[in-house]
C-alpha cells in the first residue's frame, strides 16, 4: 500500500488561498481516479477537485470553510499504485472550463442538509417544466425574444432592468417590452394605490424574515465593511455636458450595431476618459494601491467595471485598457459583463484593478456616493445621462444632456486638490473627446 | 353545401373517385357485403361490382403486398385497414415496397391506406393507436390527417389522385361525431362538387396572439375547447391544424411562433418519439429568436392505451391537461 496527498491546487495565477466548502466522501470511502473528492471555492471562483488516483479515503485533514493556502494537503488517500509526488502537489481542477464563477443565485450548488429518516416515498411526478432555477431567477431571464426585440430597439440591459415583468418570478416577457417600446416613457405613470391598512394581514404570514447572506453577499459585506472600516474615503461631485459624446453615440450607434452586433454604450467613453485623465502624471496618484503606509502608484489601467448579477453585484476588471483602440474597449467590456452574467468568467478576471468605474446611472441616479473597491484608492461613479436645464455660456439656459460625475478618494493617499484635479480631467475628457479618432 | 359527418364525407369521396375513374379499387377485410369495419364502404359492391371492391383474406401483410402490386401495373387501389393498429402487420411492404419503390425503380405507386386511427373509448391497446410516429422517418411517404368533414372528403380525394402512396389517417371519434356538438370551427360546409385539399397546409383554426397551439386529428378538438377556456381568462391562444403530417407546413408553425413567441404541440400519439419533437426542433433550430418561454409538448402518455375508462382518460391529453398547458406557458 502506498500513499497519496491530495493538496488545495491552483486556481488562476494569482490565487494564493482557496476555502474548503463540502467533501463529498468520507474516510474510508473507495475512490477511482477522477471521482468527485470535494468542492473548493477560491475568491468567488467554486470548483472541484478530483482524486488523483484509485483507492481508499484514509484522512481528512481540511474541514469545511475552512482557508488554506495553495499547495495546503486536503485529504490522505491509500493507494494500491505509487503515485509520483508531482501528481500529487498537482491536482487538477475538473478541468479548467468548469470553473463557475459564483452568481449566486443562479448557479448554486444544492446542499441538501439529511433530514429526519423519510420512510421511502415515490419520487413526485416531474414537473411539466423542469425549472433548474428559482422563480427569482428564472425572473431574471431574458429570452431569446427580449433580447432580439431589445437589439432591435437598442434597448440596453441597463433599460432592460427597470422595467416591470409580468412574467414567473418578475420575468420581462416580451409583451412587457412590446408595450414598454410603444409606450415608453410617454405613457401615463402606472397609479400607485394607497391602501391605508398593515402591508400583512395574512396571520399566516410571518411578519419578519431573516435572509441569511449567501456566499456571494458575504464577500460583498466583507469587501465593502473592510473598505469603510480602514480607508477614510471622501467623495466630490461634479456636472459633466455630455451633448457632444451624446450627438456622436446617436448617430452612430445602429453602424455600431451593423458592424460589432453589439450595442454602444456610455461605458466605453467613460473609460477612455478617465484613461485620458490617468495619462497625466499628475493624476497618476489616483490609479494604484495603498497598502501599509505606502501609495503604490500604477502607470497603466486595469479598470474594474460593477456590473450588477442577480443577488449582488461583482467587478471584473478589464487588465491592460490604457493600450486597447475604441472598439477592443467597447467590445471587450461588453463581454465581461455578459460574461459575469452568464457565470463565465475566468478567476483572473476578477482581480488586479487599479481603479473602478461604476456606472449607478443605468439605474436612473443622478448622483450616487460610491465606495472605494480595496486596495484602489479611487472609484469613479457615472450618473445618468439625461437632457437637463443648464446655463449656457453666453448667459441664458439651454437644455443639454447632463451627468453628475462622482470620485471617491481615499483621503490618506490624496486630497481633496487632486481628486478635484482628476475629476476636472476627466471632465475635460468627455467634453472636449477627440470624437475624430474613434473608428469603428 | 351542406352538413354531413366525417364519416360520410369518406365514403362521398371514395364514390365520387371510383365514378371518375375506374382504375381505382378498394381492398380491405369486409368491405364488400360487410362496408367495413365502419360501413363507409356500404353499398359500393352492389355498384361497382366484387372486381373493384375487393374482400381480402385474414392477411393484411399479404393483401398490402397484393394491392401494391396492382399500383404497379397502372390501379389506383385504396387499402382498408380495419384498425390503424393492424398496419403494422404490413411495415415491411408499405415503407420499403410501396413508399422506396420510386428511389429504386422510378414508378409511382399511386397507393392510399386508409388508417381508422386513435382512441375511441375503451378500444384498449389493439384498437387505439396512433401511427403516425411509426411512419414519420419513412421517405416516400405522405401522411394525411384531416379532422373535419370538409377536409376528409377534399384529402382523400387528393390521395387518390396523388401518384405517391398515402397513409390516410381516419378517426374513429369523428366519424359518427354529433355534427351540432362539434365546435363551429370543425363544421365548415362540405361542397356537393369536385374538389381537393392540398397536402402540405396547415389551417389556423382559431387566431390569437399569445400562445401557437399546434395539433392534428382528434386533438384539434381538445385545443379549441381549451383556447375557448383560456380566451376567457384572457389569453388569446391561435389553434393550428396542421392537416397533413408529412408533408407538414413548416411555415405555418414558424409564422405562428414568430407572431406569439409562445409554443404549445399537441398530439394524441404518445409523447415520446411523437412527431411534436420533430416540430419543436425546427422551432428551436430555425426560430430561437422568436421564443419568448420553453416549447412546450404534450401528448398521450408512456403506455400502451387503457382498456379502463378512467385510466384511458388518463392516458389521453385532454381538455384539462391541454389547459394547465396553456396556462403554465402564458404564466412564464
Amino acid at each position: 500500500m502506498h500513499q497519496a496527498n491530495v493538496r488545495m491546487p491552483q486556481m488562476g495565477s494569482s490565487v494564493h488561498e482557496s476555502t474548503v466548502v463540502e467533501w463529498k466522501k468520507s474516510v474510508g470511502d473507495r475512490v477511482q481516479k477522477g471521482d468527485p473528492l470535494l468542492s473548493a471555492e477560491s475568491d468567488k471562483v467554486e470548483f472541484e477537485i478530483e482524486s488523483p488516483a484509485n483507492g481508499v479515503v484514509k484522512e481528512i485533514l481540511v474541514v469545511p470553510d475552512t482557508t488554506v493556502p495553495v499547495g495546503e494537503v486536503l485529504a490522505i488517500l491509500e493507494t494500491e499504485e505509487e503515485i509520483s509526488e508531482e501528481a500529487q502537489e498537482a491536482p487538477q481542477p475538473s478541468g479548467p472550463p468548469k470553473a463557475t464563477v459564483w452568481v449566486a443565485p443562479v448557479a448554486p450548488i444544492r446542499r441538501e442538509k439529511p433530514g429526519p429518516a423519510a420512510t421511502a416515498a415515490p419520487p413526485p411526478p416531474s414537473p411539466p417544466f423542469r425549472r433548474t432555477v428559482p422563480d427569482t431567477a428564472v425572473g431574471s431571464l431574458l429570452s431569446p425574444r427580449v433580447q432580439r426585440l431589445a437589439a432591435q430597439h437598442g434597448i440596453d440591459l441597463g433599460v432592460l432592468s427597470r422595467i416591470q415583468g409580468s412574467g414567473a418570478g418578475g420575468r420581462l416577457t416580451a409583451r412587457d417590452l412590446e408595450r414598454f417600446i410603444s409606450e415608453g416613457v410617454e405613457g401615463e405613470p402606472p397609479s400607485v394605490s394607497l391602501l391605508f391598512s398593515p402591508i400583512t394581514q395574512d396571520p399566516e404570514e410571518t411578519l419578519e424574515s431573516r435572509e441569511p447572506f449567501n456566499r456571494l453577499r458575504r464577500r460583498i459585506a466583507e469587501n465593502l465593511t473592510r473598505s469603510v472600516r480602514e480607508i477614510p474615503q471622501v467623495t466630490t461631485f461634479l456636472e459633466i455636458d455630455m451633448s457632444r459624446v451624446a450627438a456622436w453615440r446617436d448617430a452612430n450607434k445602429d453602424e455600431f450595431r451593423k458592424t460589432h452586433e453589439n450595442t454602444l454604450t456610455f461605458t466605453p467613453f467613460f473609460a477612455l476618459a478617465i484613461i485620458a485623465a490617468l495619462r497625466d502624471p499628475e493624476n497618476a496618484r489616483l490609479n494604484g494601491a495603498c497598502e501599509d503606509g505606502t501609495l503604490i502608484i500604477k502607470r497603466y489601467v486595469n479598470l474594474g467595471v460593477a456590473v450588477d448579477i442577480p443577488g449582488g453585484l461583482m467587478v471584473p476588471v478589464l487588465a491592460g485598457a490604457d493600450g486597447l483602440g475604441f472598439v477592443d474597449l467597447a467590445l471587450r467590456l461588453s463581454d465581461l459583463s455578459e460574461r459575469v452574467r452568464s457565470g463565465t468568467l475566468e478567476p483572473d478576471e476578477v482581480r488586479g484593478g487599479t481603479i473602478t468605474l461604476t456606472n449607478f446611472g443605468a439605474s436612473g441616479a443622478i448622483f450616487g456616493n460610491p465606495i472605494i473597491n480595496p486596495p484602489e484608492v479611487a472609484i469613479v461613479g457615472a450618473g445618468a445621462v439625461a437632457p437637463r436645464a443648464v446655463a449656457l455660456p453666453g448667459g441664458g439656459v439651454g437644455v443639454r444632456p447632463t451627468m453628475g460625475l462622482s470620485i471617491t478618494f481615499d483621503h490618506r493617499a490624496n486630497d481633496g486638490m487632486a481628486a478635484g484635479r482628476f475629476a476636472a480631467s476627466i471632465r475635460a475628457a468627455l467634453e472636449g473627446m477627440d470624437l475624430s479618432q474613434l473608428e469603428y | 353545401m351542406s352538413q354531413i359527418t366525417y364519416r360520410e364525407a369518406i365514403s362521398t369521396a371514395l364514390w365520387e373517385e371510383m365514378e371518375r375513374d375506374e382504375t381505382i379499387l378498394l381492398v380491405g377485410e369486409d368491405i364488400g357485403l360487410g362496408g367495413g369495419a365502419f360501413y363507409i364502404t356500404k353499398g359500393f359492391q352492389e355498384r361497382f361490382g366484387r372486381g373493384r371492391v375487393v374482400d381480402a383474406p385474414l392477411s393484411e401483410a399479404g393483401f398490402t403486398g397484393a394491392a401494391i402490386g396492382a399500383a404497379l401495373n397502372g390501379m389506383r387501389p385504396v387499402v382498408e385497414f380495419q384498425f390503424a393498429d393492424f398496419v403494422t402487420e404490413s411495415y415491411k411492404m408499405i415503407v420499403d415496397f410501396a413508399a422506396g419503390n420510386h428511389y429504386r425503380q422510378m414508378g409511382p405507386v399511386p397507393i392510399v391506406f386508409r388508417l381508422p386511427a386513435a382512441a375511441l373509448t375503451s378500444a384498449g391497446p389493439f384498437h387505439s393507436q396512433n401511427p403516425e410516429p411509426w411512419f414519420f422517418g419513412a421517405p416516400g411517404l405522405k401522411i394525411a390527417a384531416p379532422a373535419t368533414a370538409y377536409d376528409a372528403k377534399g384529402m382523400m380525394k387528393t390521395a387518390i389522385r396523388d401518384n405517391n402512396p398515402v397513409l390516410f389517417l381516419e378517426y374513429k371519434k369523428l366519424y359518427n361525431y354529433p355534427i351540432d356538438d362539434l365546435p363551429e370551427a370543425l363544421r365548415p360546409d362540405v361542397p356537393e362538387r369536385d374538389y381537393t385539399v392540398s397536402f402540405g397546409e396547415a389551417r389556423v383554426l382559431r387566431e390569437g396572439s399569445d400562445i401557437s397551439l399546434i395539433t392534428f386529428g382528434t386533438s384539434v378538438i381538445d385545443a379549441l375547447e381549451a383556447a375557448v377556456i383560456l380566451g376567457a381568462e384572457g389569453v388569446e391562444v391561435e389553434v393550428i391544424d396542421m392537416r397533413t403530417i408529412l408533408p407538414f407546413d413548416k411555415k405555418a408553425i414558424l409564422d405562428s411562433v414568430e407572431k406569439t413567441g409562445k409554443l404549445l404541440i399537441l398530439h394524441e400519439a404518445r409523447l415520446r418519439g411523437g412527431v411534436a419533437g420533430e416540430f419543436a426542433s425546427i422551432v428551436a433550430e430555425e426560430a430561437f429568436e422568436s421564443l419568448d418561454a420553453p416549447i412546450r409538448r404534450l401528448g398521450g402518455l408512456d403506455t400502451p392505451v387503457p382498456m379502463s375508462p378512467p385510466l384511458e382518460k388518463a392516458y389521453l391529453p385532454g381538455t384539462e391537461k391541454v389547459a394547465a398547458a396553456l396556462r403554465e406557458l402564458a404564466a412564464y
